[in-house]
């Protein structure tokens, strides 16, 4: 039978490259094609997929091709659970490793985790943002806290508070977290990420609201529309808050009262950079601290406003 | 050439029955087959042919032998539209493509493999890599190499390091 195989094989691939390896061992598998092969190592649990890159340079060339996964919405909280516990089990895994996951018919989420440390969840369809909301829970079971330090999240369309905040919530060793052109309107960063100390957040366009609980956060970045951020630590640890409302005012009606607020909310920021339209408003004008600025402003604010 | 072969190489490929069409069908070994195009077709590639008006004389499916393509025919008979009334009865013969239990099974669903990819038939294509894959898992990578002949092409330094390093992956 094997023998059988084995002419027809030859017969198939005649390349010089395969009769000697024929002659060799009876691998047939290796023998079939990228597309096959790769669908496959998709449908093995990451950790086995990991496996077969071992196995020999055709196996290993396969791999580096960065595998497309397939699946539902629901699965992507498991992909993500998988792709970093691999990682937290074997830490001398390549440094860098990205998957491309399809689900729900042609949306994309490419997961890039590098240095065991970093994990950039970025969504897309292509074209425009996502629609569907996407259910990102914390795993029942979670026996150990994940290694990953820094949670980049790009593109997460519809996602409400609580969802962003339980997805968050898995990385309990979480120092950095940034998020991009997501579609939501309110964050909230709870008290439970204890060594969380950097937020940065770029271009969420919808986002009205920023609520902080962390008692820890020393650095935040901001660039969008003008949103309005609640503190609820008595004394904030920020250190630098960049603030860069550039895009506006957005849908919000800015009101001196909110305004006020905000810069209240910071007022214990050791460096705090503001974009220069903020001072232009009638009002701000009347405050003390605040000269005519044209552009960014590095000023350092005192608890006498 | 087989007894199994139902029709002379040379015929022509567009015969009739009652109102069902028949489709000649070559294997790479040079048997031949009549397939009613209706479970033919379930090949995109066949159905590809059909619709443009290819299918006329003898088809050869290339890289497929009579064994496999006997299977593949078979594969069909059971999927067609009313064949088999039952799921449940349906599934229980698809599990005898579906588990890879020793060596002959496995070189039997490669072959299943190539035909599925080469005629393009999903169900069957879905059934055998599912196969394949649950084959893999579970193995380590030492008993992945074992049970599909897999022989490593690394170096003797590389393979060292790859152990050294990856020791999980070699232990189960």
């Amino acid at each position: 039978m094997i023998e059988d195989n084995l002419q027809i094989t030859q017969k198939r691939k005649p390349t010089t490259e395969n009769l000697v390896m024929v002659e060799k061992n009876d691998d047939l598998i290796s023998r079939l094609s990228d597309d096959i092969l790769l669908y496959i190592i998709s449908l093995l649990p990451v950790e086995c997929a990991v496996r077969t890159s071992f196995l020999s340079r055709r196996w290993s060339d396969l791999w580096n091709e960065s595998p497309e996964l397939k699946g539902t919405t629901e699965d992507i909280p498991i992909l993500v659970q998988e792709l970093v516990e691999l990682y937290n089990r074997h830490p001398l895994l390549p440094c860098r490793r990205e998957v491309r996951f399809r689900f729900e018919k042609s949306n994309l989420l490419v997961a890039t985790i590098e240095d065991n440390q970093k994990l950039h969840l970025k969504f897309s369809d292509g074209s425009s943002t996502l629609r569907n909301p996407l259910f990102l829970r914390r795993p029942s079971s979670s026996t150990h806290d994940l290694a990953v330090k820094t949670l980049h999240l790009t593109s997460v369309s519809d996602l409400t508070p609580e969802k962003v905040t339980s997805l968050v919530s898995y990385f309990r060793n979480l120092q950095s977290l940034q998020i991009t052109e997501c579609n939501f309107k309110s964050l909230s960063i709870g008290a439970g990420f204890q060594i969380l100390t950097s937020l940065t957040i770029l271009d969420c366009l919808e986002l009205t609201e920023i609520h902080s609980f962390s008692l820890n956060l020393k650095r935040l970045f901001f660039r969008g529309n003008f949103v309005k951020f609640w503190f609820y630590t008595l004394k904030t640890s920020l250190e630098i808050a960049m603030i860069d409302f550039r895009k506006g005012p957005g849908c919000l009606g800015i009101t001196y009262c909110c305004l006020m607020k905000n810069l209240l909310a910071l007022r214990n920021v050791e460096i705090l950079t503001v974009c220069g339209w903020l001072f232009n408003m009638p009002k701000i004008k009347m405050l003390p601290l605040c000269e005519h600025y044209n552009t960014s402003v590095e000023i350092s604010l005192c608890s006498k406003i | 050439m087989s007894t199994a072969a139902t029709a002379d190489a040379s015929s022509s490929g567009d015969t009739t029955e009652g109102s069902v069409r028949l489709l000649t069908l070559q294997s790479e070994d040079g048997e031949v087959f009549e397939v009613k195009e209706t479970i033919a077709t379930q090949s995109v590639t066949i159905k590809g042919m059909v619709d443009d008006d290819c299918a006329t004389s003898t088809i050869p499916v290339c890289n497929v032998t009579g064994r496999t393509l006997a299977m593949v025919i078979e594969w069909w008979n059971k999927h067609e539209i009313g064949a088999v009334s039952n799921e449940k009865e349906l599934k229980e013969w698809e599990s005898q493509f579906d588990t890879i239990d020793d060596k002959s099974d496995r070189d039997d669903v490669y072959d299943l493999l190539m035909a599925a990819n080469y005629l393009n038939i999903p169900t069957l294509l879905d059934c055998c890599t599912s196969a394949v894959a649950e084959a893999i898992k579970g193995k380590s990578t030492d008993e992945m190499r074992e049970f599909f002949d897999i022989k490593s092409d690394f170096d003797e330094k590389e393979e060292d390091a790859l152990r050294k390093e990856n020791q999980w992956a070699f232990e189960n």
